[in-house]
């Protein structure tokens, strides 16, 4: 059984003549582990497909079946406990809490469920070390660069340890070194186990993720998905 | 009365009391002095009477308009505490949407923004309530000293009403901050992280 099964799904923006088709009967199986980048260029559907995987969006039709549940149809406080046991979000613009501090913004998840608080701190000092920001626990995150910023979000996504961690555009703000670390990370927890999907349209991006064993790179348009065999990123 | 005149002579105001009876009994008693004096019998002295009890009576009457003109006052404060609750949760709430996204977006509940926001609120209001209980008692320390301009008047400030104005302060942040939790709990992350 596939980690994430998305049958005929489709969804639309708008009405009558504005209507949008963003997703046209994408049908697509990802399994554990696998290391998947989505490209495209703007407004093709990349993002809208990431925050349906991600629960975060309904489709109009189609089923998303992740770890064998259809999620398209569940009650927002399913939604959340969903999201909460099974997926991360790395966004591109990090969308940190300013008025906390790193390790406070790392907890932040855990916040509201008792049981995981207490765990919470020592694999939150755990993470931060992971995205080598140890010793900066208690800095505020206002004063952190791109790239160290994304790194603190990176670890705030694992700190509910999800199967799925799902990336949309998380080098679109940062230089290009700051992005290849950002995506070693993302490549070392697919080395881990972790599920990893980067939206991008990034083509560096995307070759990172070609030449890694577990990569896999899909190709969206129109709302179409393809595995898109004539697509040579070398020629970017 | 039969010496009302070697008293005049030596007094502007003269004041007796009677003890009656019942208040009818003093009513007529009232009633008849004034009568009398009015036809001139206590000539050169003007006699007027009245019962201390319609004194008290005007009192009582001054003092309902009074509590009901504070208890106005104290509706309208209600009611301005309640809409500043209000407006500035939803101006805090409105600047914060991002935050309550990914907040959903990392596996929060509805309801844990709702209580979050609701908590909030509550903080809000029973900081007002203490500053106003503080106010109060400064006032009251002022207002009944040597120094006040009405006179040293005594004044208490009882438990029973300080345990009135936090219940005031609770019931106004849950009231007050109802609407801005719900419109901070139903946000849908997906439109507000696309809006960007």
């Amino acid at each position: 059984m596939a980690l994430i099964d998305l049958q005929e799904v489709n969804k639309t923006f708008g009405e009558g003549h504005r209507k949008i088709r963003a997703l046209d009967e994408v049908t697509l199986k990802i399994e554990e582990g696998d290391l998947i980048s989505i490209m495209g260029p703007s407004g093709s559907g990349k993002s809208t497909l990431l925050y349906i995987i991600g629960a975060m969006d309904k489709p109009n039709s189609g089923k998303v079946l992740i770890n064998g549940r259809n999620v398209a149809n569940l009650p927002e406080g399913k939604l959340s406990e969903h999201r909460k046991d099974m997926i991360g979000f790395v966004f591109q613009n990090y969308y940190l809490i300013s008025k906390l501090d790193v390790l406070g913004n790392v907890l932040m998840p855990l916040v509201p469920y008792k049981k995981n608080r207490k765990l919470g701190k020592k694999r939150a000092l755990k993470l931060i070390k992971f995205v080598g920001l140890e010793g900066r626990e208690h800095s505020k995150v206002g004063k952190l660069s791109g790239g160290e910023s994304q790194r603190v979000a990176i670890a705030r996504a694992l700190i509910n340890d999800p199967k799925i961690v799902l990336a949309d555009e998380p080098t679109g703000n940062l230089d290009s070194e700051s992005g290849r670390k950002i995506i070693d990370y993302l490549i070392d927890l697919s080395e881990e186990g972790k599920t990893i999907i980067i939206v991008t349209h990034d083509p560096r991006i995307v070759k990172m993720v070609q030449e890694h064993h577990l990569g896999k790179n899909l190709w969206i348009s129109d709302g179409k998905l393809s595995k898109n065999p004539e697509f040579d990123v070398y020629k970017w | 009365m039969n010496q009302s005149n070697e008293i005049s002579d030596k007094y502007s105001l003269v004041s007796f009391r009677f003890n009656v009876g019942s208040k009818a009994e003093t009513d007529v008693f009232v009633d008849k002095i004034n009568e009398y004096s009015e036809e001139g019998s206590f000539n050169p002295v003007y006699v007027s009477a009245f019962a201390l009890s319609t004194f008290y009576e005007a009192v009582e009457e001054n003092l309902a308009i009074i509590d009901t003109f504070t208890g106005v006052l104290g509706f309208i404060t209600i009611i301005a505490g309640g809409m500043a609750i209000v407006i500035s949760q939803v101006m805090s709430v409105n600047t914060r949407m991002k935050e309550f996204a990914i907040q959903k977006a990392t596996g929060w509940k509805n309801y844990h923004i709702f209580l979050n926001i609701t908590l909030e609120s509550l903080i809000l209001s029973s900081l007002g309530a203490m500053a106003g209980i503080g106010l109060g008692f400064l006032m009251i320390y002022f207002l009944s000293g040597d120094t006040s301009p009405f006179g040293a008047a005594p004044a208490v400030v009882t438990w029973r009403e300080i345990v009135r104005v936090v219940g005031y302060a609770f019931g106004l942040g849950i009231l007050g901050g109802t609407y801005p939790a719900l419109k901070a709990a139903r946000v849908r992350p997906v439109v507000v992280l696309k809006e960007e």
